[in-house]
């Protein structure tokens, strides 16, 4: 509804077209309710989404070493995960369907956030990547691709947990305590065992506050996909008896 | 009923906030792609960095960020990143050089001569103390030469007599490491 503007002229004729003009005027603020006031238009979240997008792949590549920083840049095993991923996560809901360019844009800078965050939650190079990236390409169709989007964001919250203690405590401490000689020491023998241990996982420790840089990229991208999160419609019981909202592919 | 078609037409663009967001996300992008493709290894150094790109023709921000290079050469010398090291070492003859062609008056031209002798004759010196071996093992003769060059050309260049000094004697040590086999020990 068009409402005209108060002229400054009509001001010094109140006694003609006050009543109608002023009444509408100051009404018309209180049209918008403070709900419609708070929600953002798809344009608007798209672009917030691709900040928090970026933030979250500059973040999770920063890597404070010991002598330096690591800016780390995902290689094609996180690549076509975070497509892979991507796709779940538009089929399911959990990311507004792009409706436009920006849209679009947004979902970009989310695929290559998420394959940043892989890098960071990948175990390092060697052995155990092998056998954890496998196992979670195997399990990753059927696991991520049934249910809800609120289970599927359930179970990628669980993988990450899953994929943190594995990289930041397990490997960490498998390294310090299974030592033996090190290296360039026992004749020739501590070399031979650092390059088995690099076989199994080629770990950098990393310096302290390293991590922060990485929970801080996990929380940047958990917030984008909030503010990616489509509107949810009625809620309709599922089989289950959950109360979610199913998204059909 | 105005807004939708707004959107559909304009793609939203014109919604508030959506324009200057756009601009932000295009800075910040291109600015973490130069972070990336930089990789600096400290604050100092983006601080210096970004000093030299505000002003690239004064002499100052050029000399700072020599200092800086110097810095980060002595942290990975002292890291035993020889590699890294000698690189730091070239980036600060690089700026060193740099600021020389921009100083305003000869003393500032003599200052940066003589900065810059100083640390091409540090690369020297680490170049060779990594390609000297013992006398019954070859030397790595590319970087004895490497570091034999550098050292002429301090010694061609307008430096202070005691900068000459150290010149000389680095060279009589490159040249003597150069011999075959255990001549090195012989004298001249």
């Amino acid at each position: 509804m068009n409402v005209p503007p108060v002229k400054a002229a009509d001001a010094h004729v109140p006694e003609l077209n006050a009543p109608q003009v002023t009444a509408p005027t100051l009404k018309a603020p209180a049209v918008k309710s403070p709900v419609s006031m708070r929600r953002r238009t798809d344009a608007q979240r798209a672009t917030a989404a691709a900040l928090l997008f970026l933030a979250a792949g500059v973040l999770a590549g920063v890597a404070p070493v010991q002598g330096g920083v690591e800016y780390r840049v995902f290689g094609m095993v996180e690549g076509v995960f975070a497509l892979l991923l991507a796709y779940l996560l538009m089929m399911r809901g959990a990311w507004t369907r792009p409706a436009g360019a920006l849209g679009w844009m947004a979902i970009a800078y989310g695929t290559v956030a998420t394959a940043q965050v892989l890098e960071l939650l990948f175990p390092p190079p060697g052995l155990v990547e092998w056998v954890v990236v496998a196992g979670v390409a195997i399990a990753a169709w059927g696991v991520f691709s049934g249910g809800t989007r609120r289970r599927l964001v359930g179970s990628l919250a669980s993988l990450a947990v899953l994929l943190a203690l594995l990289k930041f405590s397990v490997i960490p401490v498998l390294w310090e305590r299974l030592g033996g000689p090190a290296q360039g020491t026992a004749f020739g023998l501590g070399d031979l065992a650092e390059t088995v241990r690099r076989v199994f996982a080629d770990h950098r420790p990393m310096r302290r506050g390293g991590e922060l840089v990485g929970f801080a990229a996990l929380c940047c991208w958990a917030l984008a996909t909030r503010v990616l999160w489509a509107p949810d419609p009625p809620p309709t019981v599922s089989r289950s008896g959950d109360e979610d909202v199913e998204i059909d592919p | 009923m105005t807004a939708p078609a707004r959107d559909a037409s304009a793609g939203g663009l014109r919604d508030p906030g959506v324009i200057p967001g756009l601009v932000l996300l295009a800075a910040l992008t291109v600015g973490a792609v130069l972070l990336y493709s930089r990789a600096p290894q400290s604050a100092a150094e983006v601080r210096s960095a970004a000093w030299v790109s505000v002003a690239p023709d004064a002499y100052t921000p050029r000399i700072a960020r020599a200092r800086e290079r110097l810095s980060a050469a002595l942290r990975a010398r002292a890291a035993g990143d020889t590699a890294g090291a000698l690189a730091r070492y070239a980036e600060a003859e690089e700026e060193v050089l740099s600021a020389r062609e921009r100083a305003a008056d000869p003393a500032r031209a003599a200052e940066a001569v003589e900065m810059w002798a100083g640390i091409a004759l540090d690369r020297a010196e680490l170049l060779l103390a990594s390609g000297a071996r013992p006398w019954y093992r070859g030397d790595d003769d590319q970087r004895l030469n490497e570091a034999l060059a550098a050292v002429g050309r301090v010694r061609a260049a307008p430096v202070s007599p005691s900068t000459k000094q150290r010149a000389d004697a680095m060279a009589a040590r490159i040249e003597r490491e150069l011999r075959t086999g255990p001549l090195e020990w012989l004298p001249r």
